[in-house]
């Protein structure tokens, strides 16, 4: 199996991807998750190439602009502000999530075989394996992970795996609802990362799993 | 069916072994005390030495006789068999019991009282008849009655040192392994009898659609007895007791037997049964992992040992998964390399074991301890068993010019062949894994046996004991170093002489594989006799240009102390502390606690006593065995009430049970 | 086998040439490097030979606890590593078809671990045995990331014998840059873990209670020391020139070009990786020991990524 290039970038996006489970040392992470981004532009861009769909030029340029730098910018300054880290604890051991997720990368390699009406070569379906393989990962993240600041990396995960997938498949969208969910997750992350500032300055702590004394 | 003079000869040599033994265990009945050691360890050595002549003889045909025609077992005569399956395992056995025969008489001789001795003698004498009828059996039942013979003269030597508490334990651990093993077994045994009609070994297939019951059974039966997760928590206790000598056959064959009767059964009785395969692989797999960590934590030198067999019982396990899994998908190469890869590391892990056990027992004879944390520094007083000891670590971690480095490249290369074979993508994923995970496997017991050899023979002595220990009790080395150096000669051979030792495998192959055609010597390309040869060379020539001419210059100092005066020997590194970091990387397995408490006034910056104390709860024995003994102790609490002592109410019971077996019987 | 022409013997000259000059100057690289990453000018390139001269030529002192394996190991180590060079495919000129099976290769590397750690239990010094434990542990982590990543390609070249998957007429493995590059990248991190460089163990400190490598030889000098010093010149060289060639197959310019533009290559790639250690230590921290199993793993990941695509390779 040959690998075309756009495959080959959106299994680089994939790793770097399952690179920011390895470790809870957060400012790694989002160095991981900027540059999981930048493959995820990357990606865009090159559909643009071969499709000629110029607006996806635009939207790649987006992407790499305020996802790639933009947020990780924001959240770097925000964990600066917040004097946190490092995640706390992980349910599972970094090193034991990152296995997991690259095993997981396997099995979303065996399900994109499986599912009938992918668009792509029965046999190399590398692209929506990768884009399944993003999604695992920022479930794994959110899953795995105490403090809120990977809870927010987590999301953004699998926001980009939403993203490659729907890019993969349908070779881009209209301009507006590309920049429409751009904008919408740019909102989401600033509004979650007020958020921090007070949880932190009521708690003491941005550890989520603690988030259960809340409840009545 | 005797047709040629060879095949003659080699059955009577078989036979004329067995009545020498038995002659043995005759004269130390009625002799008692008159009679002298040496000349019963002639016994046994001449018995050894004509099994090993037989199996000489008849490696390459198969014999079928009946040496014990009068003997019948009720359904069939004691029929025996020298099929080319058997013959590398009576070989091994003639191996092994000729060094027990040379390690014993030392051995003896020290025991105080005559009782040990005779009941040395005698169990030993029956154990060595057992387990060679056992290879020798052709049918079931003769198979099964000399199995038992073979597991309760054994039980008996766990229990030759009953009078501690440990020791009774023990048999009575192994005791209960081996119940339900036989019980798993005869199962099997009747319902491949009830298929197929017959008793001979020979003629059960296990193709057909109803085998699958008899080789789930069989399964059980032989991991219990060989000792693979979650069944081998008798073995780390039972495998230290044997007395000294025959601890290397004992060690040696016990769990090896069990792997022969998976191998006649399932291999060559052409098991096609994929769910046996994945379920061998998959408790393999975790016997492996789970026996190198707790060999690796362990602080008894001979427990050590002892869980480093459930680890190669593992991988052998794996192997033979792997050559079932391969028949089912027509792979013949793959299948030749895995059952090549099993019976060659089967019989290299069978000597190496017994040759590392009788290293633990010379250490135990001289030091009068196993633990490691009060020996060291051994290889001053005792270069022999060091030297010995050493080369039997090398080959179990199969490091390269050993002969399990061989055994272990067959493994290896069984399922790196299986990874690009064409087979289904998830069982080609599991062998890439596998190869991980031996790699893995084989790095935890490289870090095994560098803390058994280096905590117990390196280093400075950490106990009084350890520093006066005294390697033989002539001014030569006698037996048991004799036996030591016999067994570490027959590995450095074999590893040096791979293509030769497959050569004689193959009779053997051919049978595992139904007659493909087998060539031992090309399945293992790598020279490692002139690889040997050029390392030897090489390092001769360093010591000879480069370090040579300057022994003047060395000077003799004391090990670096910083400068701080006298070394003291509790600043070495322990047994424990060597293996601590691995142990916390896998405390959730181990169940690994560590306790600190610091006492003083100032306890931050002045503390006057510091007491860390590590515990290990076994988790397999307090989450697994406890509530299964505790629903037994449940259950005949229950059945307690039952017995009234009335003698009615007793007849009542013996009416009911008539009742019911006669409904039984008439299947209504 | 060696055929007798001009052009086999060039190739021996320059692989013998190479072996033997290499491996101490690669070390003064990293250690040029590092000196002007701190501003310093630094000893001069050849300085690694010059200090293993004047360590042959010094008196030598052995503790009076040790026994024969202390005494051996060093001589043992330097001709396994010296094997090793012959077998491994640290380079692509190999004039000696020797067949270098990959887990003959593991295990003779394993074999070298296995006395350099029984040789630092064997004075009964505190260090020493730190130094085992900790080898150990870190050997067990990085053990099945590098079986994996060679077995992948192994695997994807139908092959275990490395001097085949690593010769660069090997048709079924070119075009598999993904391939090659993470396992690179695998052995790349996993080399710096065994060589006791930097994230894992710091080869300047001489602090006995964080330092691995050095704690195990701390009893050594001389001559001894030397040869302990030059076996693991020779391990730089070995494990960095696996890497390298992993690297060097990725780049599609390599596939098609000459023996000799190949055999610079390599050799430069190799040195520009040490200087890359260089840049890594001068940059990065070593990590707590608690914290190492973290970046292992990272090694680990990328060797499962090379299982699977040498799995999907073979995808029938």
């Amino acid at each position: 199996m040959i690998l075309d290039t756009f495959e080959a970038l959106a299994m680089v996006s994939a790793i770097f991807a399952i690179l920011i489970l390895g470790t809870t040392h957060l400012r790694t992470n989002l160095s991981f998750y900027s540059l999981h981004t930048m493959a995820i532009a990357a990606v865009t861009a090159w559909i643009a190439n071969i499709t000629h769909e110029d607006h996806l030029y635009l939207v790649a340029a987006g992407v790499f602009i305020i996802k790639s730098w933009g947020i990780p910018w924001y959240l770097n300054s925000v964990i600066k502000k917040i004097n946190i880290g490092t995640d706390g604890g992980a349910f599972i051991a970094a090193p034991l999530s990152m296995h997991l997720g690259a095993l997981m990368l396997g099995l979303s390699f065996m399900i994109s075989q499986q599912i009938p009406g992918l668009i792509g070569e029965p046999d190399s379906r590398l692209g929506s394996t990768a884009a399944m393989s993003i999604l695992f990962t920022g479930v794994l993240l959110m899953l795995t992970r105490r403090a809120a600041i990977s809870q927010i990396v987590g999301f953004l995960v699998i926001e980009n795996g939403i993203y490659l997938f729907a890019v993969t498949q349908t070779h881009g969208m209209p301009l507006m609802i590309e920049m429409g969910l751009l904008l919408e997750v740019l909102v989401a992350v600033m509004v979650a990362g007020l958020l921090l500032f007070n949880i932190k300055k009521s708690f003491e702590h941005i550890d989520v799993s603690q988030l259960t004394e809340l409840k009545d | 069916m005797i047709n040629d003079p060879t095949t003659i000869s080699a059955a009577n040599l078989f036979t004329s072994a067995s009545a020498i033994w038995l002659a043995g265990l005759v004269i130390t009945a009625v002799g008692r005390e008159r009679v002298k050691s040496k000349f019963l360890a002639f016994l046994m050595l001449a018995g050894a030495l004509l099994t090993l002549g037989g199996a000489a003889l008849s490696w390459n045909q198969s014999i079928e006789y009946n040496q014990l025609q009068y003997i019948s077992f009720g359904l069939v005569p004691a029929d025996s068999i020298v099929d080319s399956l058997s013959v590398p395992f009576l070989g091994l056995l003639g191996m092994l019991a000729s060094a027990a025969a040379v390690a014993s008489p030392c051995h003896v001789e020290s025991l105080n009282s005559q009782g040990k001795k005779g009941h040395y003698w005698k169990l030993t004498f029956i154990f060595l008849i057992g387990l060679q009828q056992v290879l020798l059996a052709a049918n079931g039942i003769a198979f099964l009655v000399f199995w038992e013979i073979m597991s309760l003269s054994s039980a008996g030597l766990v229990a030759a040192d009953h009078i501690r508490h440990r020791a009774q334990r023990a048999a009575f651990a192994y005791l209960t392994a081996t119940r339900i093993s036989t019980a798993f077994i005869t199962a099997a045994f009747l319902w491949m009898h009830q298929n197929t009609g017959s008793w001979s070994l020979s003629s059960w297939h296990f193709g057909t659609e109803q085998s699958i019951v008899a080789a789930g059974l069989l399964l059980i039966a032989v991991c219990t007895k060989a000792g693979v997760w979650p069944m081998h928590v008798w073995l780390p206790l039972a495998y230290p007791e044997p007395p000294g000598p025959t601890s290397a056959v004992f060690s040696g064959l016990v769990g090896n037997i069990s792997i022969y009767l998976l191998m006649r059964m399932l291999l060559a009785g052409e098991c096609h049964h994929l769910g046996i395969a994945y379920a061998a692989i998959a408790l393999g797999t975790i016997s492996a992992l789970w026996g190198v960590l707790f060999a690796l934590m362990e602080r008894d030198l001979k427990k050590l040992l002892a869980y480093s067999t459930v680890e190669n019982m593992g991988i052998i396990l794996t192997a033979i998964g792997v050559a079932i899994l391969a028949h089912c998908h027509n792979l013949d190469t793959i299948a030749t390399l895995a059952c090549a890869a099993a019976l060659f590391h089967t019989l290299n892990h069978g000597l190496v074991k017994a040759l590392l056990f009788l290293g633990a027992a010379s250490v135990e004879r001289a030091v009068h301890t196993r633990e490691l944390s009060a020996l060291g520094g051994l290889a001053k007083n005792m270069p022999w068993t060091m030297l010995c000891f050493f080369i039997g670590s090398l080959s179990i971690c199969a490091m390269p010019p050993m002969n399990c480095f061989a055994s272990k490249w067959l493994v290896y290369q069984t399922f790196f062949q299986l990874s690009f074979a064409n087979a289904p993508i998830l069982e080609r994923a599991m062998s890439l894994a596998m190869v991980g995970i031996l790699a893995f496997v084989g790095a935890l017991s490289l870090a095994c046996f560098t803390k058994a050899v280096g905590i117990a023979f390196l280093g400075r002595p950490r106990s009084n004991a350890a520093a006066k220990a005294k390697e033989s009790t002539t001014s030569g080395p006698d037996g048991l170093i004799l036996a030591q150096v016999i067994l570490a000669i027959a590995c450095v051979m074999i590893g040096t002489s791979v293509p030769i030792a497959l050569d004689g495998l193959a009779p053997a192959l051919r049978h595992l594989t139904h007659d493909q055609f087998v060539i031992g010597s090309t399945l293992f390309p790598i020279p490692q006799g002139q690889l040997a040869l050029v390392g030897g060379i090489l390092v001769s020539s360093i010591y000879l240009f480069v370090l040579g001419g300057r022994s003047g210059d060395v000077k003799s100092y004391i090990t670096w102390d910083c400068g701080f005066g006298p070394l003291s020997t509790r600043a070495e590194e322990t047994g424990s502390s060597f293996s601590h970091p691995i142990g916390r990387i896998f405390s959730q397995i181990l169940q690994l606690k560590v306790t600190t408490e610091i006492s003083g006034k100032d306890r931050r910056h002045f503390p006057e006593s510091v007491r860390v104390e590590t515990f290990m709860t076994p988790i397999l024995e307090t989450k697994l065995y406890r509530p299964i003994m505790g629903l037994f102790d449940w259950l005949s609490a229950s059945l307690v009430r039952l017995q009234t002592g009335s003698i009615h109410i007793h007849l009542l019971y013996v009416f009911l049970t008539m009742l019911l077996l006669v409904f039984l019987g008439t299947n209504i | 086998m060696i055929a007798i022409n001009t052009e086999a013997i060039l190739e021996t000259l320059a692989f013998v040439a190479t072996f033997l000059l290499l491996p101490p100057l690669l070390v003064g690289i990293i250690r040029k490097t590092k000196a002007r990453f701190q501003n310093r000018i630094g000893a001069p390139l050849l300085q690694p030979y010059f200090d293993l001269m004047k360590l042959m030529s010094k008196g030598e002192t052995i503790s009076k606890h040790t026994s024969w394996i202390f005494r051996s190991t060093a001589a043992i180590n330097v001709s396994l590593l010296i094997i090793l060079a012959f077998l491994a495919p640290w380079t692509s000129l190999r004039p000696f078809n020797l067949g270098a099976d990959l887990f003959l290769v593991i295990y003779l590397l394993a074999l070298t671990r296995f006395f350099t750690v029984l040789s630092a239990l064997d004075a009964g010094s505190a260090f020493g045995g730190f130094g085992a434990s900790r080898e150990v542990t870190l050997a067990l982590l990085v053990e099945p990331a590098v079986i994996l990543c060679l077995a992948a390609i192994g695997s994807v070249s139908q092959t275990s014998d490395l001097g085949v998957a690593f010769s660069f007429n090997n048709v079924s493995l070119i075009n598999q840059p993904g391939l090659w590059f993470i396992a690179g990248c695998g052995l790349f991190l996993a080399s710096l873990v065994e060589l006791s460089r930097m994230p894992a163990d710091d080869p300047t400190t001489h602090l006995e209670l964080t330092m691995v490598h050095e704690a195990m030889i701390l009893e050594n000098s001389a001559a001894n020391l030397a040869l302990v010093e030059y076996s693991h010149f020779l391990k730089i060289l070995i494990l960095l020139g696996i890497s390298s060639q992993c690297l060097l197959h990725a780049i599609p310019f390599f596939w098609h070009t000459s023996q000799l533009i190949l055999a610079l290559a390599s050799i430069l790639s190799i040195m520009i990786l040490a200087a890359s250690i260089a840049i890594i230590e001068s940059v990065a921290v070593k990590l707590r020991w608690t914290k190492l199993p973290e970046f292992i793993a990272y090694s680990v990941a990328m060797s499962i990524f090379c299982v699977f695509i040498a799995l999907s390779k073979n995808l029938n």
